[in-house]
C-alpha cells in the first residue's frame, strides 16, 4: 500500500502542477512599459506609456510606483480587442505624461498589473532629466485653443478651474473634432495628489486619445495661468446633434499649506486629508451634418478624408498560368481610415480573387489623426496572354473640401505564360491575417459509389428495446447484492440457516418416511414423521430436537398465530406418531401416509402464512 | 453500426417529401452519374444529381463528402461546409472528409471565427470527436454492462469462486502487481471504468442531443445580419458570411438564435441556416 500511496501521491502531484499551470500559459499577459523622450529638461515633458496585451477581458489601471521628483499627469487610455483562432486578445495603452522637477538620472520601477488574481510587471524604464528652461510655453502650444470657446469663463475669483473646447462644432460624419480639456491653476492653491481625470462620455463618436499633453501659460482676467492640456479626437458615426459630455477632474486641495508655486500642482503621493473638490467641464455640443446626396461618385463607401492616396503593387508581374499574384493594395490619408471599405480589385475572367488579409496604422501628428490601411489579395491567372490589373478606385468625401473626390491607383501590367494544364484547375486559398501563405493545393477528389447505399432508419439507440436492455445490467447487480447479503446471513446467523432449510430439512424426512411406509415399515415411518415435524420446529425456533416438547411446539404455532385448523393437524399427527411409537398395534401404514401427507400440508401451510 | 442517427432521417423524410417525383432512376445509378458530371466539370449538374440521391433517403458519408466537392467547384462554400460537416458526423475519422472541410474553412470570410484548437486539447478530445454517435452510444453502454459486472464480482468479492477466479485472471492487473489486494484492485478498476462511462456517457448523450435539437447549423447565405432580437427592427449586431459554423440556442416563427466563438450572440433570419 505503501507503494501506491507514493505512486499515487506523485500522480496526483503531478496533475496539479500541470493542471496549474494551464491557466497561467492561458492568461499570456504581457506588460511593456516605455518612456519618450528619455532625455528631458527640468519642467519639460516625457510620456510615459504602458501597454498590457494578452488574453483578458477586464482589468483596471496600472499600479505606478512612486514618482518622486516628478509631477505626474494621466493623459488618456486606448484599447483594442480582437479575436485570434475564436480567443479574445486584448491590448490596453495607458499613457502619462511626466513632467520632472529636478534634475538627475531616474529609474522608474517595474510597473505593476493585476489580471485575476494575477500580478505583472513591467520592464523598468530610466529617464535622464538635464537642467534647462522652464519647458512651458508662453503661449498656447499646437492646437491648442481658446478655452473660452464653448468653455467656462473664468472668474477672477477662481485659482484653480477647468474647461472644455471644440476645435469646430459643425462637421461632416466621421470628420475629426479635436476636443480639449484645459486644466488652469494660478498657483494660489496646492494639491495633496495629482488630478484624477475621467473623460467625457460621447455617444455617437468614435474616440481617438491624442497625447501628449501640452503645458503653457496663459494670462485670463489679468491672471496668468498656467494650462496643461489634453486632447481628444472625435469622429461622429451618424449625422445629428451629439454632445461631447462633461469631463470630470477630482483634486484634492491642501488648504493647511498653501505655498502658492505652479510645480507642486502634480506633486503625487504626499498624504494628508485634504478638501476633495470635482472640477468639471460644460457638455460640447456638435452639429454633424449628413455627406451631400449630389455628387456622390459610384461605389462610395462612406469614406470621409483628406489627402487620400491609393498605390497598388504586385510581387510578381510575369507569371505561369495559375501561379498566385500577391497584390497589396495600401490607401493613407487624413482622417479615420476604418472608414475605409476594402476595395474591389475588378472582376476580370481572366483573373480569380482572393482576398488575404488587411492591416491598419494611424498616426497622430500635430493632434490630427491620419492613417494608412493596407488590403492584401491573391490573384490567380486563368488564361495566357498580356493583361492590365485596372487601377483600383476609392471614392470618398472630403470634409475640407466639402467635395467628394476619387483616389485612384496605377494600372498592373501582368504577363501570363501557359503552365501546365493542372494549374488552370488548381484551387489556390489564403491562409488568415499577416501569416498569408499560398499552398497550391486543390480539395481532395470525390468517393466513388460505395457498394451499399444505405436509406435513412430509425438509429438502434433511439428504440425503447435498447432503452430496457440498459436496464438489465443494473438489475444483474441489484440481484447479486441480494443474493451475497443471504449468502452471508446464512453463514453469520445460525438461527436465519436452520429456519430457513427447515421446511427442506422437514420434506426430506417426510420422504424417507413415505419410502419406509411403502416397504412396510410402519414404525419407522412414524419414527421419520416425528423427526420430520420436530425437527421442523427446532430449526425455526432455533432449539435443539432433544428437548423439544409438544407444549413448545403448540406455543410456538400460538406465537406465530396459526391457524386452529393447521394446529390441530398437526397435533393429531404427533399424537398419531406418539400413539405408533408407544402403543403396539397402532404403527398401521395407511395411517402412517396419511399422517405424512397431512403433515406435508401444515408445514406448507405454515410457511405460507409465515410470509 | 449500420443505424444512422436521427437526423438524417428527418433529413431525409423532408427531402423525400419535397421531391417525392424524382424517384425513377436507382440511387447507385444517379451517384454514378453525378460522379461522371462531376468528373466532366459539370458541377452545377452533379449537385443536382446527388441532391436527387440524398433525396431517396441515401444516408451515406460518401454522398455528402461528394455533394460538398461540388459545391466546393461550383462556388458555393457554405453549402460546401455544411455537407462536409454532414459527411463527418457519419465519418468523422474519414482523413479526405476533413481535408476537404480544413481547406473550405481556410477560405471562408469568417476565418476569425474558425475555433483553432490547440492540439493537445484536440489530442485529447479525439476519442469523442472521432466516433460517430452510434459508436459512443454502444461504447458507453458496452462500458456501463462492464461497471455492473465488475460491481457484481466486487459484491462477491469474498467468495471462494470469485478468488479462484480473480487468481487466474488478475495475473497482469496493475493494481495487483502495485500490491493492491482483491478489493482494492477491483475498486481501483471500477473506478476508472466509472469515470470512463461517466464521460463516453457525457459525449454519447450530447451528441443524440445534437442530432435531435439540431443545435450546429451553418451560413449559407452570403451575408447575413445578425440582429439584436428577433426582429428586422432590431440593431444589426455584426455580420457573418457563408459557410460559418453557429451554435442554434433558441427559436422563434422566422428567427433562430445563434451562438459563435467569443460571446457572440444573435437572431438571424431563419433561412439563412441550414442544421447540420
Amino acid at each position: 500500500m505503501g507503494l501506491v500511496r507514493r505512486f499515487l501521491g506523485r500522480a496526483l502531484t503531478a496533475g496539479i502542477i500541470v493542471v496549474a499551470s494551464l491557466p497561467a500559459r492561458a492568461d499570456d499577459v504581457a506588460v511593456k512599459a516605455s518612456v519618450e523622450p528619455t532625455v528631458v529638461e527640468v519642467g519639460g515633458q516625457a510620456v510615459l506609456t504602458v501597454i498590457v496585451e494578452g488574453k483578458f477581458r477586464r482589468a483596471g489601471a496600472p499600479e505606478l510606483p512612486p514618482l518622486d521628483g516628478f509631477d505626474v499627469f494621466e493623459s488618456g487610455t486606448s484599447q483594442n480587442f480582437s479575436f485570434v483562432n475564436g480567443q479574445v486578445q486584448s491590448s490596453l495603452t495607458f499613457h502619462y505624461v511626466l513632467s520632472p522637477r529636478k534634475e538627475g538620472a531616474f529609474r522608474i520601477e517595474p510597473i505593476r498589473y493585476t489580471v485575476g488574481d494575477k500580478v505583472y510587471t513591467a520592464n523598468p524604464v530610466t529617464l535622464d532629466v538635464v537642467a534647462g528652461g522652464a519647458g512651458i510655453a508662453p503661449g498656447p502650444g499646437p492646437g491648442a485653443q481658446d478655452p473660452g470657446q464653448g468653455g467656462i469663463a473664468p472668474s477672477s475669483e477662481e485659482s484653480i478651474f477647468v474647461a472644455a473646447s471644440v476645435d469646430r462644432d459643425t462637421v461632416f460624419v466621421n470628420q475629426q473634432v479635436t476636443w480639449s480639456l484645459g486644466y488652469y491653476t494660478d498657483g494660489r492653491v496646492e494639491l495633496l495628489r495629482s488630478p484624477n481625470y475621467s473623460p467625457p462620455e460621447a455617444e455617437g463618436f468614435w474616440v481617438e486619445d491624442l497625447p501628449p499633453q501640452s503645458k503653457y501659460y496663459r494670462t485670463l482676467h489679468g491672471r496668468q495661468y498656467l494650462v496643461s492640456e489634453i486632447k481628444r479626437g472625435y469622429f461622429p458615426t451618424a449625422p445629428g446633434t451629439y454632445k461631447v459630455g462633461e469631463a470630470r477632474v477630482d483634486i484634492v486641495l491642501d488648504n493647511v499649506n498653501r505655498r502658492g508655486v505652479f510645480d507642486d500642482f502634480f506633486s503625487r503621493g504626499r498624504g494628508g486629508f485634504g478638501e476633495p473638490r470635482t472640477l468639471r467641464t460644460d457638455p460640447v455640443e456638435v452639429v454633424v451634418l449628413p455627406l451631400p446626396s449630389a455628387g456622390k461618385p459610384t461605389g462610395f463607401s462612406g469614406a470621409v478624408a483628406s489627402d487620400l492616396v491609393v498605390s497598388i503593387v504586385a510581387d510578381k508581374q510575369v507569371v505561369q498560368v495559375g501561379e498566385p499574384i500577391n497584390v497589396s493594395v495600401e490607401v493613407s490619408g487624413v482622417g479615420n481610415m476604418r472608414t475605409i471599405a476594402p476595395p474591389k480589385l475588378a472582376d476580370l475572367a481572366q483573373f480569380k480573387t482572393y482576398e488575404s488579409g488587411s492591416s491598419n496604422d494611424s498616426f497622430k501628428k500635430d493632434y490630427v489623426v491620419s492613417g494608412r490601411r493596407k488590403f492584401d489579395f491573391v490573384v490567380v491567372p486563368q488564361v495566357e496572354g498580356s493583361f492590365k490589373m485596372p487601377a483600383v478606385r476609392v471614392p470618398y468625401f472630403d470634409p475640407e473640401l466639402k467635395l467628394y473626390q476619387v483616389a485612384q491607383s496605377a494600372e498592373i501590367p501582368v504577363d501570363v505564360q501557359p503552365g501546365t494544364p493542372e494549374d488552370g484547375r488548381k484551387v489556390i486559398y489564403a491562409g488568415g491575417g499577416d501569416d498569408f501563405e499560398v499552398i497550391n493545393r486543390d480539395i481532395r477528389f470525390i468517393h466513388a459509389v460505395p457498394a451499399s447505399l444505405p436509406v435513412a432508419s430509425r438509429p438502434f439507440y433511439a428504440h425503447p428495446v435498447f432503452f430496457a436492455l440498459q436496464a438489465l445490467p443494473m438489475l444483474l447487480l441489484g440481484a447479486s447484492v441480494v443474493v451475497e447479503r443471504r449468502r452471508r446471513r446464512l453463514r453469520s446467523d445460525v438461527g436465519f440457516a436452520r429456519a430457513s432449510r427447515a421446511r427442506r430439512e422437514a420434506e426430506r424426512k417426510l420422504a424417507e418416511a413415505e419410502r419406509a411406509f411403502r416397504d412396510g415399515n410402519a414404525s419407522d415411518g412414524f419414527g421419520r414423521v416425528h423427526a420430520a415435524v420436530f425437527g421442523y420446529f427446532a430449526d425455526k425456533m432455533n432449539a435443539p430436537v432433544a428437548g423439544l416438547t409438544t407444549d413448545a411446539v403448540e406455543a410456538h404455532l400460538r406465537e406465530t398465530h396459526a391457524s386452529e385448523e393447521v394446529t390441530a393437524s398437526l397435533k393429531a399427527v404427533i399424537d398419531a406418531c406418539d400413539a405408533a411409537r408407544y402403543a403396539a398395534g397402532a404403527a398401521d401404514v395407511e395411517r402412517g401416509r396419511e399422517g405424512a401427507a397431512r403433515a406435508r400440508e401444515a408445514l406448507i401451510a405454515l410457511e405460507r402464512g409465515s410470509r | 453500426m449500420n443505424a444512422v442517427p436521427a437526423w438524417t432521417l428527418a433529413l431525409a423524410m423532408v427531402l423525400t417529401a419535397s421531391r417525392a417525383g424524382a424517384q425513377d432512376e436507382a440511387p447507385a445509378d444517379q451517384f454514378a452519374r453525378a460522379n461522371a458530371a462531376y468528373e466532366a466539370g459539370d458541377y452545377a449538374a452533379a449537385i443536382d444529381d446527388y441532391t436527387r440521391v440524398a433525396e431517396a433517403g441515401v444516408v451515406s458519408s460518401d454522398l455528402y463528402y461528394n455533394l460538398g466537392n461540388a459545391y466546393f467547384k461550383d462556388g458555393g462554400l457554405g453549402r460546401a461546409v455544411l455537407w462536409y460537416e454532414r459527411a463527418r458526423r457519419l465519418a468523422p475519422r474519414d482523413p479526405d472528409v476533413r481535408d476537404n472541410l480544413d481547406l473550405t474553412r481556410s477560405l471562408l470570410r469568417d476565418k476569425q471565427l474558425v475555433t483553432a484548437e490547440p492540439r493537445w486539447r484536440r489530442a485529447l478530445l479525439a476519442w469523442h470527436r472521432d466516433t460517430t454517435t452510434a459508436e459512443s452510444v454502444v461504447a458507453a453502454s458496452a462500458l456501463y454492462a462492464l461497471l455492473c459486472l465488475l460491481g457484481v464480482l466486487f459484491v462477491f468479492r469474498q467468495s471462494e469462486w470469485f478468488s479462484r477466479l480473480y487468481a487466474r485472471l488478475s495475473i497482469l492487473s496493475p493494481g495487483r502487481l502495485l500490491g493492491l489486494d482483491k478489493a482494492q484492485d477491483l475498486g481501483v478498476a471500477m473506478a476508472i471504468v466509472f469515470l470512463v462511462v461517466g464521460a463516453l456517457t457525457t459525449s454519447a448523450v450530447s451528441k443524440v442531443r445534437a442530432e435531435g435539437a439540431r443545435a450546429q447549423g451553418v451560413v449559407v447565405a452570403q451575408e447575413v445580419s445578425v440582429f439584436s432580437g428577433p426582429s428586422r427592427d432590431a440593431s444589426v449586431q455584426f455580420k457573418v458570411h457563408e459557410g460559418t459554423l453557429v451554435s442554434v440556442r433558441d427559436a422563434r416563427p422566422g428567427w433562430v438564435r445563434v451562438d459563435l466563438p467569443g460571446d457572440l450572440s444573435g437572431w438571424v433570419d431563419e433561412t439563412t441556416l441550414d442544421p447540420i
